[in-house]
């Protein structure tokens, strides 16, 4: 198997506190310009398409809290962590299983949006792992 | 097209091919999982034969089936069911390898057989879990 944090890593676990901070083609030309060897860093786009996921990560996790659903609260949770983020505490009324069933489909569609090889492959199996947890709700 | 998408396509293949040899002892030996088999059975054919073709559109020669695999004899049900587990989180696995060495419908293909995977795994038992697929 591909390791989950080697791939979480490259796929920007830091992404959402370096959004804004890097426009990374420019950086990278900048570091060649010296002589330097750029570093991989999430591209704009895939940047902003991490924001976009945990946003909605965090909307389906309010949901599953409302609902009172601990083993998909955890597994939520587990998800928005290992993508670098801190799990939301609020509550919000919905229809669990659709919300998991949509941003499953949303996550298979980011998938093959995302620039970065390992953002795509983490998208691919958040949305699987989304859902797996619809079997839960 | 590449090396490594050819590559990774047989991997999954061959996981498809050990898939059904695994869902036809499974089924054959334990008569309360066989109905669930032969519908698991059904899907992985279908998907062999699309990775066949896709092999050979790739220029490759689709790897075959082995007489026999390396897995654990299952004394019972339960075993039975973690053998198919274990066979379908590989394939995840293989899914996931793809998703990022492929072309557009590749990539889709990959996604989708990964969420496949993903479910199946489910199905037979296996504990939700927060990234299919990667270990």
């Amino acid at each position: 198997m591909s390791s989950r944090r080697v791939v979480l890593v490259a796929a920007g676990g830091t992404a959402v506190a370096l959004a804004g901070l890097f426009a990374t083609d420019t950086f990278d030309d900048a570091l060649r310009a010296v002589g330097a060897k750029p570093k991989h860093l999430p591209r704009p786009e895939d940047t902003s398409l991490m924001k976009a996921v945990v946003d909605d990560q965090q909307r389906v996790l309010a949901v599953a809290r409302g609902t009172g659903n601990a083993p998909v609260v955890d597994l939520l949770s587990a998800q928005l962590e290992q993508l670098g983020a801190i799990p939301g505490s609020r509550t919000a009324t919905g229809d669990l299983a659709r919300s998991l069933r949509t941003a499953a489909g949303h996550r298979a569609t980011d998938a093959r949006a995302a620039i970065s090889p390992e953002f795509a492959q983490v998208l691919a199996s958040l949305a699987a792992g989304l859902a797996q947890a619809e079997t839960l709700a | 097209m590449s090396d490594i998408e050819l590559r990774l396509t047989q991997r999954w293949l061959a996981l498809e091919h050990e898939a059904i040899w695994v869902l036809g002892l499974v089924g054959a030996r334990f008569p309360d999982l066989a109905d669930a088999a032969r519908k698991e059975l059904a899907a992985h054919r279908t998907t062999r034969d699309r990775l066949r073709a896709v092999v050979t559109s790739l220029g490759g020669r689709p790897v075959g089936t082995a007489a026999a695999y390396d897995v654990p004899d299952p004394r019972d049900a339960a075993a039975g069911r973690v053998l198919v587990q274990d066979v379908e989180s590989r394939i995840a696995a293989a899914c996931v390898r793809l998703v990022p060495e492929t072309t557009e419908k590749a990539r889709d293909r990959a996604v989708r057989g990964l969420r496949t995977a993903a479910l199946a795994q489910v199905r037979w038992g296996a504990a939700p879990e927060p990234f299919p697929g990667l270990d």
